[in-house]
C-alpha cells in the first residue's frame, strides 16, 4: 500500500464515545475565564474621579446626618429646646407667678372699691354727708399738716353722733 | 472549516458554551489524531486532547480571528501541550511498546487486525521523525490540511512548509524501510 495512501486511513482513528461525551460534558461545565479589559489612560483618570466623587458624596451625607439635629436646631420653626422640660418648668413657674400677681392687683382693687362702696350703701342720708365731710376734713388736714392730731374717744363719739 | 465558523468563534468569545461545544464537536477528532500519533497511547492522547480544548476555552478570549479556521489554533495549543508532555515524561514512554488496540475505537470494532498493526508501525516510525516533521506529515498527509493552514498551525511560512513536507515523507519512507 502506497503511504500516503495509509496515512489517509489514519483519519478513521476516532476517540471512543464516552470519553468525548464525557471531555465535552467536563469543559463546557467549566466556567470560563472572563477577560480583563485593558484600561485607558482616560478610563483610569475617569474611574478615579468617580470613585473620589462617591466618597465624597458619601462623606457629606454621613456629616449632613450626623449634623443634622444641631443645625435643625437652628433652622428649623419647631424650637425642640422648648420641649426642654426645665425649659417647660420654668416657663409655667413664671406663668403661675404672673397670674398671682395679676390676682394680687384685682384683689386690691375690688377690696378699695368695696371699702368705699359699703359705707355708703349702708349709713343714712345724714351720716354719708358725715363721713364725706370727715373724709374731705381729713384730706385737708392731711394737706396742711404731715402729722395728724389723734382724735379722742369722745371727740370720736361727737362726731359720729353729729 | 464549519459553515459560519466566524459566528461561531465569536459567540463562544461571547461566553456562549454552546457555540464553543459546535467547535468541539468538530475538531476534537483531528486533534484527538493528532496528539494520539504523537504519544501513541489512548489514555494520555485523552488526556491531552482533553487539556487542549480546556486551554481554549478557559483562553477563547485572547482568540483572534486572521482569516484562518480556528483549527489553527486548536493546533498550535496541541502541539504546546505534547511538548510539555514529553518535557515532564521524558524517557518514559518506549516506542516498542505501542499497542496496535490504541488505534481500536469503539466505532470502529471491525477495524483489521493487519491494519493496526500497520498503524502501529508508521506510528513508531513517524515518532522517529523530528517534531518539525511530525507535524507536517499529520497536518498535510492525515488531515489533509492545505499549506496555507498547515503554515497558520506551525507558524511558518508556505515555503518552509512545503520544503518540510517533502523532507518529512522522505525520512519516513526511509525509517520505514530501515
Amino acid at each position: 500500500m502506497n503511504l500516503e495512501e495509509l496515512l489517509k486511513k489514519f483519519q478513521s482513528i476516532e476517540a471512543r464515545k464516552s470519553y468525548r461525551e464525557r471531555s465535552r460534558r467536563l469543559i463546557i461545565a467549566h466556567t470560563k475565564q472572563t477577560k480583563v479589559p485593558r484600561l485607558t489612560l482616560a478610563q483610569i483618570l475617569f474611574r478615579g474621579l468617580e470613585t473620589g466623587s462617591s466618597i465624597v458624596l458619601a462623606g457629606l451625607l454621613i456629616l449632613i446626618i450626623a449634623g443634622g439635629f444641631s443645625v435643625g436646631r437652628f433652622l428649623t420653626p419647631f424650637r425642640f429646646s422648648s420641649l426642654n422640660p426645665e425649659g417647660l418648668k420654668a416657663e409655667a413657674e413664671a406663668i403661675d407667678i404672673q397670674i398671682r400677681l395679676s390676682d394680687l392687683t384685682y384683689n386690691e382693687q375690688l377690696q378699695a372699691e368695696s371699702t368705699d362702696a359699703l359705707p355708703k350703701a349702708t349709713l343714712r342720708p345724714t351720716a354719708k354727708k358725715q363721713v364725706i365731710l370727715n373724709t374731705e376734713n381729713a384730706t385737708i388736714k392731711n394737706s396742711t399738716s404731715s402729722e395728724p392730731e389723734p382724735l379722742g374717744v369722745e371727740a370720736t363719739l361727737e362726731e359720729l353722733a353729729r | 472549516m464549519i459553515d459560519g465558523e466566524e459566528q461561531i468563534v465569536i459567540r463562544a468569545i461571547q461566553g456562549e458554551a454552546s457555540a464553543f461545544g459546535l467547535l468541539y464537536d468538530h475538531y476534537q477528532p483531528k486533534i484527538y489524531r493528532f496528539v494520539l500519533v504523537k504519544v501513541s497511547r489512548r489514555e494520555e492522547a485523552e488526556d491531552l486532547t482533553h487539556q487542549v480544548f480546556l486551554s481554549a476555552w478557559q483562553n477563547i478570549s485572547r482568540y483572534e480571528q486572521r482569516g484562518f479556521p480556528f483549527s489553527s489554533w486548536l493546533y498550535q495549543i496541541a502541539r504546546n501541550q505534547v511538548i510539555d508532555f514529553y518535557r515532564v515524561k521524558k524517557g518514559d514512554i518506549g516506542l516498542d511498546t505501542i499497542d496496535p488496540e490504541t488505534f481500536e475505537s469503539e466505532d470502529k470494532l471491525g477495524m483489521q487486525t493487519e491494519l493496526k498493526l500497520e498503524f502501529a508501525r508508521v506510528t513508531q516510525a513517524i515518532q522517529k521523525l523530528k517534531p518539525d516533521y511530525q507535524d507536517v506529515i499529520i497536518l498535510r498527509f492525515i488531515e489533509d490540511l492545505p499549506i496555507k493552514e498547515v503554515a497558520a498551525a506551525m507558524d511558518k511560512s508556505e515555503g518552509a512548509i512545503k520544503l518540510l513536507q517533502h523532507r518529512a515523507i522522505k525520512h519516513l519512507k526511509n525509517t520505514l524501510e530501515a
